[in-house]
């Protein structure tokens, strides 16, 4: 296989989302959330229908206030401290999850298997507001302890992530929080990653990959990119512009963003 | 010298959390990190080892409580940094019984089942957020099944809530549900619920205004004062920037305090 140059500007990155069915972003809460691409989403009326966060914070906030998306699926929703802004407070479609059904429905995505099963001790008060999940049974278990839930695979078409550093073939350091980034990427059919520093050969960095070139499909340089949340080393979540988000009204979100979030460089 | 509402229940939570071998800090639950904190600085670092989830780490290094810059402080001194799978579906299974967390529901019931986040769908109704935050593995795990309200009252203290993200003690036989409120603690079984101790200077009228009348009231006992030494380990070392309070601000009083909080924190050293 010959040297692959999988750079991409952050414009046509944020175009393969567009119409999407299931879409993916990294990161964790306020943690290497990939805000620069939802920044040229809203910047370029890009929609898809479906959100897959493990935790939903200012990015699911704002996509769900612009009606960026039509539905959100994730187990936690909220810009942590600072409470829901307006997007999360408004009517939005959400799929919900527990933790562990999110993971095993990305897992299964992730092994081509069609389901990973759930005990249904774990998942009672998910089946009641997801009639969509199926039972099924333990083949080599007795008694009630052989139900449970199936959790379908959850195929993602695009991963975006948010990682410190990355090389042109698509080897990424994350850095900090791993979130479920390596899990997301596994269980998608085209991955970009984003990153802080775009170098040649990331191992000559000294960094070791969290993700793979194989696993890559398109690399963005992106400085700034998880602003205002947080990318350690680098900065720190910026707390009186998440202030200023939850006190925006609903309407005036996309203006909003493109003026206090910089723009992707 | 005055011991606030924050500081009483974050002393009487502690006491719950200490036998743990693992503490789960939890996603924004500001009185569960000092608390948790608390009870690992009173067992000098060898008491429950503690798991953020501010960077998603197992520590046992003795830290003060943070707000704005919680996953640099989560990384301080950690033994391990997870991957959220690996903690989620491998290692919380492996916890049963030995983790411990304090979860602030929305409602909880004189049964001990909980619900948390509500939104509103597209169809102008509310609808529970069933899975929340790890509750629904919580609620498996970890016995007893710790819950702590900031405010105690008729809204959130009831006698049946309008909808079930946890039922902590379905799967427990005799399995109990811990409530700190603001103004006493009750323990529910399969039997029943019951006040367990009352915070000092709470009258007997305040409790039953707050209180679901299937509650039994009866007994006397009164929360143990918290002794100076962990006062003042509290205090000064855990929460010198007063993280425990925000629980107990709404509107421009938690604006501006998380503007102070981050402010303070910035010019903090974290390595």
């Amino acid at each position: 296989m010959p040297y692959a140059d999988k750079t991409l500007p952050a414009h046509a990155a944020a175009e393969l989302a567009r119409g999407a069915r299931r879409v993916a972003l990294g990161g964790w809460s306020l943690s290497r959330r990939p805000i620069g691409m939802v920044w040229e989403w809203v910047a370029r009326d890009i929609r898809f229908r479906e959100l897959v966060v493990a935790t939903g914070s200012l990015e699911a906030d704002i996509l769900a206030a612009v009606d960026g998306v039509r539905s959100i699926r994730s187990f936690f929703l909220g810009i942590e401290a600072v409470g829901p802004g307006p997007g999360l407070k408004s009517e939005l479609d959400v799929i919900e999850e527990t933790e562990s059904s999110l993971t095993l429905g990305l897992q299964a995505a992730a092994q081509g298997l069609p389901f990973l099963p759930l005990p249904l001790a774990h998942a009672e008060a998910l089946r009641a507001v997801r009639p969509d999940l199926s039972l099924t049974v333990d083949p080599y278990a007795e008694g009630d302890a052989s139900q449970c839930l199936a959790i379908p695979a959850l195929p993602i078409d695009i991963a975006y992530v948010h990682a410190l550093r990355a090389d042109r073939r698509g080897n990424a350091f994350l850095s900090g929080h791993k979130a479920a980034d390596r899990l997301l990427a596994h269980a998608a059919r085209c991955v970009v990653v984003s990153c802080e520093e775009l170098v040649d050969d990331l191992a000559a960095c000294g960094d070791t990959a969290d993700l793979v070139e194989p696993l890559v499909d398109h690399v963005v340089l992106l400085p700034g990119g998880a602003r205002p949340g947080n990318c350690l080393p680098l900065y720190e979540t910026d707390w009186p512009v998440l202030l200023d988000y939850v006190a925006t009204d609903r309407d005036a979100v996309a203006d909003w963003v493109l003026q206090a979030i910089p723009p992707p460089a | 010298m005055n011991v606030t509402t924050a500081e009483q229940m974050v002393w009487v939570m502690a006491g719950y959390l200490a036998d743990a071998e693992v503490i789960q800090l939890g996603l924004s639950s500001p009185l569960n990190q000092v608390a948790a904190l608390l009870a690992h600085h009173l067992a000098d670092g060898r008491g429950p080892a503690i798991e953020d989830p501010a960077a998603l780490t197992l520590t046992r290094a003795l830290r003060m409580a943070h707000f704005a810059r919680g996953e640099l402080a989560a990384q301080c001194g950690a033994t391990r940094s997870f991957e959220a799978p690996e903690w989620i579906v491998q290692m919380m299974p492996r916890l049963s019984g030995r983790v411990r967390q304090f979860v602030r529901p929305l409602q909880i019931d004189v049964r001990g089942r909980i619900n948390t986040l509500q939104v509103r769908t597209r169809d102008g109704g509310w609808r529970r957020f069933a899975g929340l935050a790890g509750l629904a593995e919580l609620a498996d795990i970890c016995q007893p099944f710790l819950c702590y309200l900031p405010r105690q009252d008729r809204r959130a203290f009831v006698e049946q809530v309008d909808f079930i993200v946890s039922d902590p003690l379905a799967h427990h036989a005799g399995g109990q549900v811990i409530l700190v409120t603001d103004l006493a603690t009750f323990v529910m079984t399969r039997e029943g619920a019951r006040l367990a101790a009352r915070h000092p200077g709470v009258s007997d009228q305040a409790l039953a205004d707050a209180t679901p009348p299937a509650v039994d009231l009866g007994s006397n006992a009164h929360t143990p004062a918290i002794p100076a030494e962990a006062l003042a380990c509290l205090r000064e070392r855990v929460d010198p920037l007063g993280v425990r309070n925000l629980e107990f601000l709404s509107g421009a009083e938690r604006h501006a305090a998380i503007l102070g909080l981050a402010e303070r924190e910035r010019t903090l050293t974290l390595d």
